[in-house]
């Protein structure tokens, strides 16, 4: 057996089954998903066609294109505020904290949330917020409101926050790594310099913290964007977002060509985000050697 | 250092706050799974267990939790055992594709799980594959394969490629090279990667959802419960989940120390 | 001091935890000198440096620039510029934006013509006008050390602090860089404070070295100073080399000091430091410069003898592990080869051998002092 045959088989062995599991179950159902969006449905059943008519409704009919751009709305303030909340926190954990120790425990304080689910992090800011929920409730003991507010609950407001809140931790991460690796040097130099604390966090820190910035913001854009869970929590009618759509074709609407090609459009649009996101970070990530 | 300014101590009120809101949900969320009424409001009416009780005497839940645990454990199993070749094949050999193919195992990673979701069940539709519990540990297995795959690989990049031939040239063959020299350095990756598998298994809920048939998983137990309505039992089982979680992360933590 | 001081260390103490990494340091350099600070890694040079520049805050004493009192101010308020070891080039500004910087700082803004020129000066300087668009890391490691110097010096700061500038680069480039840097020193007539851990480069750069030793100042003065009448073995032993033997103190012989070597052997020496409080009969140390001692008979007092132990090769000169009898230590000596080809011959190994030294080449501590 020659040294090139024995690589080649070696390679193989490795990655065929991961390439067939991959095509099978991950290619071909991204790829069914987009023909489907081309098919007609002819009630109750879905016929294989090719046509556009999917799109031409999701873009036109403003109950669709509602959805889609509040949908971009909430997955913007929740990326925004992720960042305002977030980079504070990540800063504070690098440059405030002194001792190592301390440093590394407040992180997983952080980062722990992540392992806690999902669904319950989603879930407490119903019971917080609902009507008969624990701020109404603390607010009328403390006799600050006379009876429940019901404007907690089942608004946009409410989607921001809870979003808000399971998504800071995928902002945190990112720019904790990029803050923790600027070489302490730097911002000694730029104090040697004559910059003090203020100018030296915008000309030195922060532009050398866009890359974090950038990866933690493309995460939580992309997964509030497309979040299931919130909306049917604490989001009410106003509250609708493209998720709910997309559930719903598949189930009392029954529409799957419909709710495939809304499918696809969200399925593009990350792809555009990441793309974008991908470009800034090459652009802006500077090495540190 | 030199004292804080007003911009820095702002800072630390702004990252404390942050902190605050990351715990306070969870502590309330605690504190009304002992709560003695079926509301959860303030002021609190007394101190119970009988949530507690009543989630242990829940066949239904109980049934769920069993799903939950089946299709974690065989879809972290599957992750593993096609992700840690994925990874090596990935740092090992140059092809072409491979970064397309690259890009398309972590693509779930950053699209919503619904959309994932609905792409496996068109496709499953299609070739006749009936929903199930079966369908779902397959979904998973798929949709965190990326996360096996992107643990266990950056780890390979800092193993020192010295050492595989070092093992070579002291008379291993490769499969001996990588059973003693490559498994024991990246060890702790794969536990890690497959900890975190297994919890975002056990939490998933958009392919679950799309993908499941009568069998429904704990999440989706809860999900469905919710629909219905707030109950404390709710919250006794998220503060076990938060009990069980702290846990589980605690074990992992000082394990991965034991071995520095 | 003849000098104006420029910078002056008064009392500084500095610990970290129960590290105490510099013990109330005194230091006053004048203005335009070259000073170094010599010691190895720990003995509290490059905290020194760092107080300076103001990245460290003493626990006690005073630190004073130009006569004003700067101790408890942050660096951006002092008037010095550092040169940071791995340069600390800011990685997403260009080379003319790194050497700007300090001159588009809050406190400094300079207008953009007077900037233009000081950076064009700084470049020029360091010879790098050409590379003003580039990024630093398109850059060689020694091109990335003159834009380090270009940026500290665009500030035109009273006292430029080097911290081990050259240790980064290979022997040939160090060396190269080495007389640029005096040059530079030269040419701009500020003061220059450098850290390094190389005796050589401290050699040949400084005007004064204060060499350094667990957070004390063991000694300052000039490198001929330093070098002929070191104040302890310590001293000796880290500038240049130095051969150090056990000996035991004789007496007084005038001007010199007796001393006996273990294997019986008597010669004269200078009494220095420690040495001077030697009794008759006390242990003592001597240290002899490896090419003040050479192969022959001895002019004065008891001949010495060694056997040569091993013959080590260096181009241009031998090296000769030498043993004297009834001493562990080997003592080396340096032959060169210009003065070998007349008779012919190296001494070769097991060979004995008779060596001379001349008793102001000898210098004697007392025993103590060794640590």
């Amino acid at each position: 057996m020659t040294a090139k045959t024995r690589k080649a088989l070696t390679f193989w062995l490795l990655f065929s089954v991961p390439l067939a599991w991959t095509i099978v179950f991950l290619i071909l159902p991204y790829g069914t998903m987009g023909m489907m969006s081309f098919w007609t449905r002819k009630f109750p059943l879905f016929v294989p066609d090719f046509q556009f008519g999917n799109y031409v409704i999701l873009f036109t009919d403003p109950q669709y294109s509602t959805v889609i751009l509040r949908t971009l709305k909430i997955a913007a303030l929740v990326t925004a505020y992720s960042v305002a909340l977030g980079y504070p926190l990540a800063y504070f954990l690098v440059f405030t904290i002194r001792s190592e120790k301390l440093r590394t425990l407040l992180y997983m304080c952080v980062v722990v949330p992540l392992w806690v689910s999902y669904l319950l992090r989603a879930y407490t800011w119903k019971i917080i917020l609902g009507t008969d929920g624990a701020l109404n409730s603390a607010l009328l003991w403390l006799g600050l409101i006379s009876e429940p507010l019901d404007i907690f609950l089942y608004n946009q407001a409410a989607m921001v926050i809870t979003l808000t809140y399971i998504f800071i931790p995928f902002m945190v991460m990112p720019i904790f790594t990029a803050l923790e690796r600027i070489p302490a040097n730097l911002i000694e130099a730029s104090q040697d310099l004559g910059a003090g604390p203020l100018e030296t966090f915008f000309r030195v820190i922060m532009p050398l913290s866009t890359a974090g910035v950038i990866a933690g913001a493309t995460m939580t854009f992309c997964l509030s964007f497309g979040d299931f869970v919130a909306p049917v929590l604490v989001g009410g009618p106003s509250g609708t977002m493209v998720a709910t759509v997309l559930q719903s074709q598949f189930g009392a609407a029954l529409n799957w060509p419909l709710g495939s090609a809304l499918a696809a459009i969200i399925f593009t649009l990350v792809l555009i985000v990441l793309q974008i996101s991908s470009k800034l970070d090459r652009s802006g990530r500077v090495s540190m050697g | 250092m030199h004292k804080l300014v007003w911009w820095q101590k702002s800072l630390v009120g702004v990252a404390i706050g942050t902190l605050l809101f990351l715990y306070v949900p969870v502590a309330i969320l605690i504190l009304f799974s002992f709560n003695d009424s079926p509301v959860t409001s303030f002021p609190l009416s007394g101190f119970t267990l009988d949530w507690y009780r009543k989630v242990f005497a829940n066949a239904a839940l109980l049934n769920s939790l069993v799903n939950s645990l089946i299709v974690a454990g065989a879809a972290t199993s599957l992750t593993v055992i096609i992700g840690v070749p994925t990874a090596l094949a990935l740092d090992r050999f140059e092809f072409i594709g491979k970064t397309l193919f690259r890009n398309t195992i972590f693509l779930p990673l950053s699209l919503p799980g619904i959309v994932t979701g609905i792409a496996m069940l068109n496709f499953y539709k299609q070739i006749g594959l009936p929903q199930s519990l079966g369908a779902v540990i397959i979904g998973h297995a798929t949709a965190l394969l990326g996360i096996v795959v992107s643990q266990v690989m950056s780890r390979l990049e800092k193993l020192n490629k010295n050492l595989a031939e070092a093992s070579s040239d002291l008379g291993a063959t490769s499969l001996e090279t990588f059973l003693y020299v490559i498994l024991p350095n990246i060890r702790t990756a794969i536990i890690g990667s497959a900890l975190l598998c297994f919890t975002l298994s056990f939490d998933e809920i958009p392919v679950t959802y799309f993908l499941t048939g009568r069998d429904i998983t704990l999440p989706m137990y809860i999900y469905s419960t919710l629909r219905r309505g707030i109950t404390p039992e709710i919250n006794a089982i998220g503060a076990l989940i938060v009990l069980v979680s702290l846990a589980l992360i605690l074990s992992s933590v000082t394990m991965l120390r034991e071995k520095k | 001091m003849a000098l104006q001081p420029i910078v002056t260390l008064e009392n500084v103490a500095k610990a970290y935890g129960t590290f105490t990494a510099l013990h109330s340091i005194n230091l006053e350099i004048g203005e335009g000198e070259f000073v170094t600070l010599l010691g190895p890694s720990g003995c509290g040079k490059t905290t020194t440096l760092r107080l300076i520049g103001g990245f460290e805050t003493a626990d006690s004493g005073r630190i004073t620039l130009a006569g004003a009192d700067v101790t408890q101010e942050p660096p951006y308020r002092r008037a010095v510029n550092t040169v940071f070891q791995d340069y600390a080039l800011f990685p997403h500004m260009t080379v003319a934006e790194n050497v700007a910087y300090g001159l588009t700082v809050r406190a400094g803004r300079k207008p953009p013509a007077e900037r233009a020129a000081r950076v064009q000066e700084a470049l020029s300087l360091v010879g790098l006008a050409d590379k003003a668009g580039r990024m630093p890391q398109q850059l060689s490691g020694g091109q990335r050390q003159r834009i380090a110097m270009a940026r500290a010096l665009a500030r035109q700061p009273k006292v430029l602090l080097l911290d081990e500038p050259l240790s980064a680069l290979d022997v040939k480039l160090r060396e190269a860089m080495q007389v640029e840097l005096k040059h530079l020193h030269q040419k701009l007539g500020i003061t220059f404070l450098m850290v390094t851990h190389d005796q050589q480069e401290a050699l040949v750069l400084s005007n004064r070295i204060a060499v350094m030793k667990g957070g004390h100042i063991a000694q300052i003065g000039s490198p001929s100073e330093l070098y002929d009448t070191p104040a302890t073995p310590y001293v000796a032993d880290f500038i240049g080399a130095a051969n150090l033997l056990p000996a035991t103190y004789l007496g007084s012989d005038g001007a010199f000091a007796r001393i006996r070597l273990p294997d019986g052997a008597q010669l004269s020496g200078v009494a220095i430091g420690s040495g001077k409080t030697l009794k008759e009969g006390d242990a003592a140390l001597i240290a002899i410069r490896p090419e003040r001692l050479s192969i022959g008979e001895s002019q004065n007092g008891a001949p010495l003898s060694a056997t040569v132990a091993d013959q080590l090769f260096h181009g241009g000169r031998f090296q000769l592990e030498l043993r004297f009898d009834n001493v562990d230590k080997p003592v080396f000596i340096d032959v060169l080869r210009s003065s070998v080809a007349a008779d012919g011959s190296v001494p070769q190994q097991g060979s004995r051998v008779s060596l001379s030294v001349a008793a102001p080449d000898v210098m004697v501590y007392a025993a103590e002092a060794v640590e």
